[in-house]
């Protein structure tokens, strides 16, 4: 009983997260097959570890901090690679380089603390419902703004538009946990 | 430095210009690193938060799965489709040739056959008779091409008519028995009703037709379709091996001689033509035979020519 209910937990993990952890991935690795990869495999290193976690431990965090690292150790490994790797490389030394820092910067912890979390929900529901739809194809369902633009037969300009408007409330929102934004309003124009 | 830029650089959709743009911008101060920083977390915190539909993505998972279901469903489906599409293909294709392949079955003169259809309709030719059939009925009609004297018990089968064609009539059946004359060196038809229903169609006048009941019969008389009943039943004997006659003139039972024997009967002693006679004849016997019994009562003499085609009677 209690395997089957772990199984069914794990499942509705999966389906809920796996999405938005091959997006972050492959905005880090940039490959899109490496990214379905390095999450899956993260995911399953949770299933495989699930019992030696505290009870109260935050989960989601936990596999983002797995894919932190295999994401890490992969553009590591690309950055001191031998000179040939260099033209599997889909990006510029110096964006290796910021991605990989930016990366050891990322607070998996932070990031899945509940509050921003419901923040960010209860943000996007006040929002108007084609605005709040072309933000979630954008940000979770990974479509570029011609592809947006396209499928709901409005123009990019448009779909721009309706993604800086949903950014604009999520920061106010958020103004509280991402306080330097406030600092510096004239470079949020 | 639009946000929109910085963010489009994170996701991985930046062009080149715009790449130089932000690798620009980061070189021109630390703030501008410090603001990068700050911006990528905002986001991955967008693009790691919680759906706001959830259940769109389960769903959508699910669905996928049903999807990839449903796809290995269509390919076993499909691949079983093509062998049943195949393989009725095959039968139907022999079953077309076999329908096409006509047999023909013929009785040579002073004979008689007797036959059954693939249908299981029984036929009997009499002489000098020859029926044409297909190998297996196939499609709505069944049709047979006659020349000469049958007699056919058609198998019933009201959706399948039955369409005996002959040189100048088609006779359509739906389950019955019936005798056709139609000799293909005369211009007679004559086809007579036992049992059932036929319709009975002038090839030269296709509009006109006519439904027979039992006990009648239908000729060309004049060019036209004429039914009356059915007077001897005899003249049916033939199917028994019997030339029945009941007071018929000489003449008329030398056509029967000719049109059974395929001989010429040429009538050169002008008393003996109009000479009644009655009796029976086993046709197996020989046409020689009947003449020379006849000549006892009706006084005449006949002699062949030479090339054995015609019997003169004098």
């Amino acid at each position: 009983m209690e395997e089957k209910h772990s199984i069914e937990v794990f499942n509705q993990l999966f389906t809920n997260y796996r999405g938005r952890f091959v997006h972050f991935a492959q905005t880090y690795v940039g490959d899109v097959m490496v990214a379905e990869d390095l999450a899956i495999e993260s995911l399953m290193d949770y299933w495989e570890n699930r019992n030696q976690l505290a009870d109260n431990s935050n989960i989601p965090a936990y596999i983002l901090t797995v894919i932190k690292h295999k994401c890490l150790n992969y553009l590591q490994r690309i950055r001191t690679g031998e000179e040939v790797v260099k033209y599997l490389k889909g990006c510029d030394d110096w964006e290796l380089d910021l991605r990989i820092s930016t990366l050891e910067a990322c607070d998996p912890e932070r990031i899945f603390c509940d509050e921003i979390q419901r923040i960010v929900e209860e943000t996007l529901k006040t929002l108007p419902s084609q605005t709040r739809d072309i933000f979630i194809r954008s940000r979770y369902k990974n479509q570029n703004h011609k592809e947006i633009a396209e499928s709901m037969n409005i123009s990019t300009k448009s779909v721009e538009f309706h993604i800086t408007k949903a950014l604009k409330v999520l920061r106010v929102a958020l103004k509280d946990y991402f306080p330097m934004f406030f600092l510096f309003p004239h470079l949020f124009n | 430095m639009e946000k929109e830029t910085l963010y489009r650089f994170f996701d991985g959709r930046a062009s080149k210009e715009e790449k130089e743009e932000v690798r620009l911008w980061l070189n021109d101060s630390r703030e501008h690193e410090k603001e990068l920083f700050r911006e990528r977390e905002f986001f991955d915190a967008t693009i790691l938060s919680e759906n706001v539909s959830p259940r769109e993505e389960k769903k959508e998972s699910e669905r996928l799965f049903v999807r990839m279901a449903l796809r290995e469903f269509l390919k076993v489906a499909a691949v079983v489709a093509i062998m049943l599409i195949g393989s009725v293909y095959f039968y139907q294709s022999r079953m077309a040739k076999l329908a096409l392949t006509m047999n023909t079955v013929t009785a040579p003169a002073g004979q008689r056959v007797n036959l059954t259809l693939p249908d299981g309709t029984k036929v009997w030719l009499n002489a000098r008779s020859e029926i044409q059939y297909p190998a297996v009925f196939i499609g709505s009609i069944r049709r047979v091409k006659l020349t000469g004297e049958a007699y056919f018990e058609v198998k019933h089968d009201k959706s399948n008519p039955f369409i005996v064609q002959t040189k100048k009539c088609n006779i359509k059946v739906l389950g019955t028995k019936f005798n056709v004359e139609a000799y293909e060196d005369s211009d007679d038809f004559c086809t007579s009703l036992m049992q059932g229903s036929i319709d009975v169609y002038d090839n030269s006048n296709p509009s006109s037709h006519i439904i027979l009941k039992p006990d009648y019969q239908v000729s060309i008389v004049n060019g036209h379709l004429k039914t009356e009943v059915i007077q001897d039943y005899d003249m049916f004997r033939w199917r028994e091996g019997l030339i029945c006659f009941r007071n018929v003139t000489f003449e008329q039972l030398m056509t029967r001689f000719e049109k059974c024997y395929g001989i010429r009967v040429s009538i050169l002693n002008d008393k003996v033509r109009s000479y009644i006679c009655s009796g029976k004849f086993r046709i197996s016997d020989g046409i020689d035979n009947a003449l020379r019994i006849l000549q006892k009562d009706a006084r005449y003499k006949f002699e062949r020519d030479d090339q054995n085609t015609t019997i003169y009677i004098k």
